[in-house]
């Protein structure tokens, strides 16, 4: 059984259906990579897994329980990157890492925040104010953001967006180590090599559905993809 | 096809029911010693009170289905009603100071009911504005709650009186020494008022969910467009 | 690591997030001073318009006073309506800045817990305005023959009125604010909400003021029921308004 799955969504939003029956399946130790042209409504699919957004219809289930029934549980064992970061713009990385992670009763959370500093390379700027970094500092303090409380499903939306090479590279190296352990990868982009690279699975989302790609070399995604504009 | 013919029936109903509540109100029921031709004006101000009462609730209640069940259609009756009970609202603030005009020589008299009653109108007032800046999903969600939270001031309005005392308004449970022609007058009057309630709040409910269908249609135009080229 | 290894208890969770309004709202101090000073200027254009000039001379010293208190009682809660709407545009606006409030909802953290710590951290910032604004009335509007019990009783009225701004004040804001930029209604939504509220308060402060006891127990029932029921339907309702 999937650990994560989307029956159906659909979302209104300002009087448009974004999102149409959209389904999606996602299950530990897979990443799924879902593609998409601007407005698809791939980053809409997203916020609704993460229930931040409720669906106009359709319903998602985590266990195969309703997730609007076992939301504050369900929640606190997912991370979830966005476009926004959903930091605190007058604290610091440090600080942002501190206070969601008492949130969360993270134990021995100073040094949780001080490894995952490191690992994003922050640690040099660990006490500036986030309003003060770069967008690619910005999207290194949401990645440790997302891993303070070491989630079991991550789901990902651009998580490479001003990343530079060795960072991301780096990343794409932390999501692979994430699904063998076991957690359940949703990625959302597109760009086709990152995320290519990281899946396991591979899905478009068209006009506000999920088809599945039967593509298997990146050749082949890419032929794929290009004819999506047309 | 079956709404539309509802509505029909309902529209002639109405229009009956208008008609010989007027007759009754305008021929039939006598003119009143003290308060002279200025004393028809009442069957309008309980008519409309009574029927604004009603349409507030419907908000209210809707708003509650809504959040539950996530109907559109809740949605636009809710909001339907509140617009037309906004409007009743005006019509028994100004009916009520035509009357204080006449009776007791001021156009406004800072009494309970008066007050509740103005700050009820600027509540929904408020709702109607807050509706037409929001769309989709966060204007249903939004709306209904907003319905639900301004119903808070339906009660105090209704019993400022009982509460607080008045001297212009009977306590609603005084038996009322009316002239059985002005009491029928004042019963038609109410029914008519309610039925162009019913109709007009059906129609709108109609309109609001055409209005989004359009809505709809053009975006998703713009979109396939969009994602075509 | 298990989700039962560190679950953090409700009221960890609560505490943590007064506590982050609170030293976020200290680190933009600069902005509760410009409420502050708002407030103060509120007194002074009223103070003004229909002060202690306005009272007829020759009255008794007990029936000026009388009128001084009704003035006093007016002013003050004005200008706390004034300040507590810009002070409410401008609260919750780091949550919002780069969707913080979503990565709290993402921790489990109740509705509950999120509207009652907004009502907390409203209430305070309220309560510093009004720590100015009641010695600036007392003396601008000269209500002077208050005694220090008086102004106990007043700190009181105050605290309830308060509680009732700020259970309206959390909820109406959060609509506002999650409705995509209606900011601007946060006015014509909020005031006829509090209106009941402040009328009640008003008439029981006019008792304060005048150094009486309070002779109608009915304005002081609303000042207690009011922010009991809007707190009640509030919380009955603020999960829709996370959720959209």
């Amino acid at each position: 059984m999937a650990l994560l799955a989307a029956e159906s969504v659909s979302k209104e939003l300002d009087g448009r259906l974004v999102l149409r029956d959209a389904s999606v399946e996602l299950h530990p130790g897979r990443c799924l990579a879902l593609f998409g042209a601007n407005g698809s409504g791939k980053s809409t699919l997203l916020r609704i897994l993460a229930t931040l957004w409720r669906p106009t219809r359709g319903e998602v289930t985590w266990d195969g329980k309703p997730v609007s029934r076992v939301r504050a549980t369900y929640r606190r064992q997912l991370g979830y990157v966005g476009h926004e970061s959903l930091l605190y713009g007058d604290r610091s990385a440090r600080e942002n890492l501190l206070f969601f992670g008492g949130l969360y009763g993270v134990p021995d959370l100073e040094r949780r925040a001080d490894v995952l500093l490191d690992e994003v390379g922050l640690t040099r700027f660990a006490d500036i104010p986030v309003r003060a970094y770069s967008r690619g500092m910005t999207q290194r303090a949401t990645l440790a953001r997302a891993l303070v409380h070491s989630p079991r499903l991550l789901l990902l939306d651009e998580p490479f967006t001003g990343l530079d090479a060795a960072m991301r590279a780096a990343a794409l190296k932390r999501l692979r180590m994430s699904c063998d352990e076991g957690v359940a990868v949703c990625l959302v982009t597109h760009d086709l090599e990152s995320g290519y690279e990281a899946a396991t699975d591979v899905a478009f989302v068209r006009r506000g559905r999920v088809e599945p790609s039967a593509a298997t070399s990146l050749e082949e995604l890419r032929s794929e993809y290009s004819g999506e504009g047309r | 096809m079956v709404r539309s013919r509802i509505n029909g029936v309902l529209g002639l109903v109405t229009a009956l029911l208008v008609m010989v509540g007027a007759t009754f109100v305008f021929v039939v029921a006598p003119i009143e010693v003290e308060m002279r031709e200025i004393q028809k004006v009442f069957y309008f101000h309980v008519g409309a009170a009574w029927s604004m009462f009603v349409a507030f609730t419907v908000t209210a209640a809707y708003g509650i289905v809504y959040l539950i069940r996530r109907n559109p259609r809740a949605d636009a009756i809710a909001g339907a009603s509140a617009s037309v009970g906004w409007v009743y609202a005006a019509i028994v603030l100004l009916t009520g100071m035509l009357w204080a005009r006449s009776a007791w020589n001021t156009w406004w008299n800072w009494e309970p009911r008066l007050t509740s009653m103005l700050v009820l109108w600027l509540m929904y007032a408020g709702y109607l504005l807050f509706r037409s800046t929001t769309r989709g999903d966060a204007r249903r969600t939004y709306s209904s709650v907003f319905g639900i939270v301004a119903f808070v001031m339906v009660p105090i309005v209704y019993y400022s009186i009982r509460i607080w005392g008045s001297v212009l308004h009977p306590a609603t449970k005084t038996k009322w020494n009316l002239d059985n022609r002005m009491y029928y007058g004042m019963l038609l009057g109410t029914l008519a008022m309610s039925a162009a309630y019913v109709l007009l709040t059906r129609l709108r409910a109609d309109v609001d969910i055409a209005e989004q269908e359009v809505d709809a249609l053009r975006q998703e135009q713009m979109f396939g467009e969009d994602a075509e080229g | 690591m298990e989700p039962q290894a560190m679950r953090a208890g409700r009221s960890g969770q609560f505490t943590r997030l007064v506590a982050k309004d609170l030293s976020l709202q200290w680190r933009n101090r600069e902005a509760l001073y410009v409420v502050g000073l708002f407030s103060l200027l509120v007194v002074l254009v009223f103070a003004f318009a229909y002060g202690p000039e306005f009272v007829p001379p020759g009255l008794g010293r007990a029936a000026r006073h009388g009128e001084l208190a009704k003035l006093g009682a007016a002013i003050f809660w004005s200008a706390l309506a004034f300040g507590a709407v810009i002070a409410l545009h401008r609260s919750g606006e780091a949550d919002r800045e780069f969707g913080a409030m979503g990565a709290i909802r993402l921790a489990g953290v109740s509705p509950t817990a999120i509207y009652f710590s907004r009502i907390v951290s409203i209430f305070i910032i309220l309560t510093a305005i009004e720590a100015a604004l009641l010695p600036a009335v007392i003396v601008f509007l000269q209500v002077e023959s208050m005694t220090a019990m008086d102004v106990a009783r007043m700190a009181g009225v105050a605290a309830l009125g308060t509680c009732g701004v700020s259970t309206i004040g959390a909820f109406v804001s959060t609509m506002t604010a999650s409705a995509r930029g209606k900011e601007s209604l946060l006015s014509v939504v909020l005031l006829p909400l509090v209106v009941p509220l402040l009328i009640a308060a008003t008439k029981v402060s006019v008792d304060v003021f005048a150094s009486r006891p309070i002779s109608d127990w009915r304005w002081f029932s609303l000042l207690v029921a009011y922010p009991m029921l809007t707190a009640g339907v509030g919380l009955a309702l603020f999960d829709s308004l996370l959720e959209e």
